[in-house]
């Protein structure tokens, strides 16, 4: 404990964090396994907006229909999780514990390099699932920097390794169809740094429709069901989830109508 | 060679030697108030008050680094529960009764090891934000109480800190936060008085103003009203300033 290490004392409880010993999967018979999202954190003025799909599926089946891939992991942070749901949800779980152990522990806060470098710790340790093709993880992780009173967006590939954004990220199967959509706004119209909220938004809720339009394991708006994506903004104040109202009138307003 | 009646004198022996080295500390009160509980102490260095998990915090008074490694436990089973089952799962009556207090015994039994030299007080607030506390002494023994509660330095103490909370309907949980406060630094201040060997009968104020030329009032909250999953929160030094000043003509 004098460390202040979660990770260390679950291993040392003897708790495995991936399998033991990974299994021999066939991938080609990886039907049961379930994935597919499209996630994205992009900058505004005042911080980060983070979006994730709803859909969970597993080969053509959906298996769900309201997953929540935009967790909190403190006043200041979320974890956006594409890929393996499973291992991604464990990760963005010890994650937030390792945190708050920390904090209690040491009696101080764990600087964001500790958390960013945490993150790539834990993906590390899912690394024999992800190289069997079986528990891939690769998130975005957003946070609010007091010190540089800026929003701040990571992205991290399945080996762990951490890349900074200046301005926006994407992951999952979804993410192709979006990304030059993303360079192209912030490239020739207003970057996006530099919007309002409301004008982030509508951005985040178009492009969540394009990648529907085009992923079929990234889900769209279903207004029968009423399911929208996860929104979630992270500002100096903290982190705040987007009531469905506000996604509603947005969506009316700038989803299903044109600007010209 | 094991000789049982020398090991019950060792155990005795035992006892007198803790309750020595516990004699001076300053004691703790836990008080309930209408957003959650009040946890109250001074200290002339390091912290005394600190948060365990979401819900739950610890003070103590004793030995700081047998208090550092009873803190230690308690944290990390309170995670590796939280963890491997869930947040709400963590519980004071688990933490005391099947973490603590069994840890405490076993080291105070022990005659070839050394116990634990601490007193701990842990305090928790359920989702309606009623407090309980459980009690924990050096030997092991354990109790929990509701709305209040308080450890001293001595027997006497704890008992004098008893007698000025009883027919004040402390531990009723709809005192504003500042009458908390006033509440228990009086009790606090019955406690440290019995631990002052000079002789008189001194006031409320003065016992303060003399512990606050080496030290400073340390006061936490677990409220159930902050926005944040964790509900512990350490008073600033300004804001307890900001209280006192309020009531220093109650005291």
């Amino acid at each position: 404990m004098s460390r202040g290490d979660f990770l260390e004392l679950l291993l040392s409880s003897g708790y495995s964090f991936a399998c033991s010993s990974p299994p021999q999967v066939d991938v080609n018979h990886m039907a049961s396994i379930t994935h597919g999202t499209t996630i994205m954190a992009m900058k505004y003025k005042e911080g980060v907006i983070v979006v994730g799909d709803r859909r969970a599926v597993s080969g053509t089946a959906i298996i769900h229909d309201r997953a929540d891939k935009v967790m909190e992991i403190d006043e200041r942070s979320v974890l956006a999780i594409s890929g393996s749901p499973a291992m991604a949800v464990e990760i963005a779980r010890t994650l937030e514990h390792s945190i708050k152990y920390y904090r209690r522990s040491q009696l101080q806060d764990m600087s964001l390099e500790g958390k960013l470098r945490m993150l790539s710790r834990l993906l590390k340790e899912n690394l024999p699932l992800a190289l069997q093709g079986i528990g891939p993880v690769a998130p975005i992780f957003a946070t609010y920097d007091l010190p540089s009173d800026s929003g701040k967006i990571y992205f991290y590939d399945l080996l762990g390794a951490r890349f900074e954004s200046a301005e926006f990220a994407t992951s999952g199967s979804g993410s192709i169809w979006i990304r030059g959509a993303l360079y192209y706004l912030n490239r020739w119209e207003k970057p996006l740094s530099q919007r309002d909220l409301e004008e982030g938004l509508a951005i985040a809720l178009r492009l969540m429709d394009a990648a529907a339009e085009y992923d079929a394991a990234t889900g769209g708006y279903s207004r029968g069901s009423h399911i929208l994506p996860t929104v979630k903004i992270i500002t100096r104040d903290g982190v705040n989830a987007i009531d469905d109202g506000l996604l509603m009138r947005i969506y009316e307003e700038h989803v299903e109508t044109r600007d010209v | 060679m094991f000789e049982p009646y020398r090991w019950i004198e060792d155990i005795a022996n035992r006892r007198e030697y803790i309750e020595e080295r516990i004699r001076g500390g300053s004691p703790v009160v836990g008080i309930s108030y209408e957003d959650g509980l009040l946890l109250l102490t001074t200290t002339r260095g390091g912290r005394k008050i600190f948060e365990v998990y979401d819900r739950i915090a610890l003070s103590a008074i004793g030995h700081p680094a047998d208090i550092e490694k009873l803190r230690e436990i308690i944290i990390d089973a309170a995670h590796l529960e939280g963890f491997m089952r869930s947040p709400e799962d963590v519980t004071l009556r688990r933490l005391s009764a099947f973490v603590l207090a069994p840890a405490m015994k076993q080291a105070f039994d022990e005659i070839f090891r050394s116990p634990y030299i601490a007193r701990i007080m842990l305090a928790e607030i359920d989702r309606d934000g009623k407090a309980t506390f459980c009690r924990i002494d050096y030997d092991g023994s354990f109790q929990i109480r509701e709305g209040f509660e308080v450890i001293g330095d001595t027997e006497e103490s704890e008992r004098a800190m008893r007698e000025e909370a009883e027919g004040k309907g402390i531990g009723n949980a709809s005192l504003p936060l500042k009458d908390a406060m006033q509440e228990a630094l009086k009790i606090w201040a019955k406690g440290k008085a019995l631990g002052c060997r000079e002789e008189g009968q001194k006031d409320i104020a003065d016992i303060l103003s003399e512990e606050l030329k080496a030290g400073r009032i340390e006061a936490s909250i677990l409220c159930k009203s902050l926005p944040t999953t964790s509900k512990f929160q350490e008073l600033k030094e300004e804001e307890i300033s900001r209280i006192l000043e309020g009531i220093r003509d109650k005291l």
